[in-house]
């Protein structure tokens, strides 16, 4: 290593001595034990937030998933957990020193010109020692851990909040804010990771004449759906607060509302008044169904398809008291469809003499 | 909540940032690269910044390294594409040269340092070596974060990169066993203060997965 790189080594260690803000300096925040390395959602990395409910966390793992903030700043270690003896630990779930060494690692060769600087790994320790007992915490980012999105969002967001020990911050760096990337974690955080977690349940369509039997034409074919799953699923997200209190976001969905449409609509008559379910056939197989369809033409191309969709309202409310919706685009559209192919025949009649007494 | 603090701060993470940068070159001025068989790497149409920082490295005959997808119009986008082509680069170098070269260790971080790591580490031995051509084909841009960090997707076709006997050139296999022969890498990127890029996390799919179906 030159002489040169020693030196910016040295003054950078000196700057992150100074740049600390003092002890005093901290909010009132309460301890709460427990909190840093509590439990969290096993998909996010470093945060204590947990998801429950009906969600599925492959909703943050795809590569493609839409998330409007996949990181964030939270809450995750107490004074109690600024420094322990021997940091860094080869963890760096346990405590803000360890943290911070972890995340320098992660800067292509800092970490190995970090080790060859005598005194700067008591240096750095040195900053964190000076909190420990301290009434502040350490802010840090958060991300989603699956996939690359929420660690590349993560390590712009060290960059652009510049913090004063680089890595996490002592203070809660930003109270609130919109739903931007690097905001504070809040409600609208909080909901947009339950919406990306949240599992709508499968549809199964059954129709009545039943698959694989044919139907006639001019004759209703009933038309129903069952789920997977509860049929208004919902989810919640949420985390520990320094005062003590969780911070929580509820993401909430309608009844469905079920729809019909058919590959050849100039040859069907569409009933259109599903509500959630649909019609199931009770039994009377010439009355006109709420929701089914009357083809007017035999399939003579091959059978029709119905294609069934059933669609859902998302709204999400925190425990603060806001709420709102989720706009599709850039939110997929919370629907599920299914099908069913439909053969129909021509009613062969047979127009002969009436028969005598 | 910052004043003299801040600055000092400011201070910090512009030197450290420098720091990591060092030996890195210059930023990237990226043009498309095409294919690279046999070629020098600092004679070829390559990101200027890679070239510098595998300068005089010389990719062996036999081996190509082919990025198909055009560049971005927008030079920030295409600085993040070069920091993707240099993180390939200098890990094929470093697999090529047994080690010998370890530009890799300046563009690459996290686990994507610890997969090069292993990737070198296998061909450490003159014995073994990589022949054939691997290709990096629909590379895109799927998010920036504040303007520091990004997140690429490329797909990977290395079929006809092979594990070679550098004696006999028998084939022993894939050049990368852990991984499929056709792939989606995806990789988390970080901006150094002059304005290149490196790599720092890596998440891989097989073409045969739902992610990765877009590489079939």
């Amino acid at each position: 290593m030159s002489t040169r790189r020693v030196a910016a080594v040295t003054l950078a260690t000196a700057a992150v001595f100074a740049g600390l803000p003092s002890v005093g300096a901290a909010p009132a925040f309460a301890q709460r034990a427990g909190l840093a390395g509590g439990p969290g959602y096993a998909h996010l990395a470093y945060s204590s937030i947990s998801i429950t409910g009906n969600a599925n966390p492959a909703g943050l793992s795809s590569p493609t998933a839409y998330l409007p903030a996949p990181c964030w700043v939270e809450p995750r270690f107490t004074g109690a957990n600024s420094y322990h003896k021997g940091d860094p630990q080869p963890s760096p779930n346990g405590d803000a020193d360890s943290y911070w060494w972890w995340f320098a690692s992660q800067q292509p060769a800092l970490y190995g010109v970090f080790g060859r600087v005598p005194g700067l790994k008591q240096a750095v320790n040195r900053v964190f020692q000076s909190k420990q007992g301290g009434n502040g915490w350490w802010w840090v980012p958060a991300w989603v851990n699956a996939g690359v999105n929420g660690y590349a969002c993560a390590t712009g967001l060290v960059r652009a909040l510049n913090f004063s020990a680089q890595y996490l911050e002592y203070l809660p760096p930003q109270t609130g804010g919109g739903d931007t990337p690097g905001h504070t974690i809040d409600g609208q955080i909080l909901a947009d990771l339950a919406r990306a977690a949240l599992t709508l349940p499968g549809i199964s369509v059954h129709t009545n004449p039943a698959a694989g039997t044919p139907s006639d034409v001019n004759l209703p074919v009933w038309v129903w759906v069952t789920y997977s799953g509860p049929r208004s699923p919902a989810d919640t997200a949420s985390v520990p607060l320094p005062g003590g209190g969780v911070l929580s976001a509820t993401v909430a969905t309608s009844l469905p509302q079920v729809s019909l449409s058919v590959s050849s609509p100039a040859q069907a008559q569409v009933h259109s008044q599903c509500g959630a379910a649909g019609s199931p056939y009770r039994g009377n197989a010439s009355a006109i169904p709420p929701c089914g369809v009357t083809f007017l033409a035999p399939s003579t191309r091959g059978p029709y398809t119905i294609t069934v969709t059933a669609r859902w309202t998302v709204t999400w409310s925190d425990s603060t008291g806001d709420r709102g919706t989720f706009a599709t685009p850039p939110w997929p559209a919370p629907v599920q469809t299914g099908t069913a192919a439909v053969t129909v025949r021509e009613v062969q009649s047979v127009n002969g003499p009436t028969p005598g007494p | 909540m910052r004043g003299q603090g801040a600055s000092a701060a400011v201070l910090a993470v512009s030197v450290l940032a420098g720091v990591a940068a060092c030996g890195s070159g210059s930023a990237a001025v990226f043009q498309p690269s095409g294919s690279l068989p046999s070629q020098p790497v600092h004679a070829a149409p390559l990101p200027t910044s890679a070239a510098q920082r595998i300068d005089g490295f010389t990719f062996p005959a036999g081996v190509s390294i082919d990025f198909t997808s055009p560049a971005p119009a927008d030079p920030a986008q295409r600085a993040i594409v070069a920091g993707y082509q240099d993180y390939v680069l200098t890990m094929w170098a470093g697999v090529v040269s047994h080690g010998r070269n370890t530009a890799y260790a300046g563009q690459a971080a996290g686990n994507a340092l610890a997969f090069v790591r292993r990737e070198v580490a296998r061909y450490r031995s003159p014995g073994r070596t990589v022949r054939g051509t691997i290709r990096y084909f629909d590379t895109k841009i799927t998010g920036t974060y504040f303007g520091n960090g990004a997140s690429v997707i490329s797909c990977v076709d290395a079929s006809a990169f092979r594990d070679v006997s550098a004696r006999t050139g028998a084939t022993v296999g894939l050049a990368s066993p852990g991984r499929p022969a056709r792939y989606l890498e995806t990789v988390s990127e970080g901006r150094r203060g002059d304005g290149t890029w490196f790599v720092n996390r890596s998440v891989t799919y097989p073409a045969s997965s739902t992610q990765g179906a877009m590489c079939r």
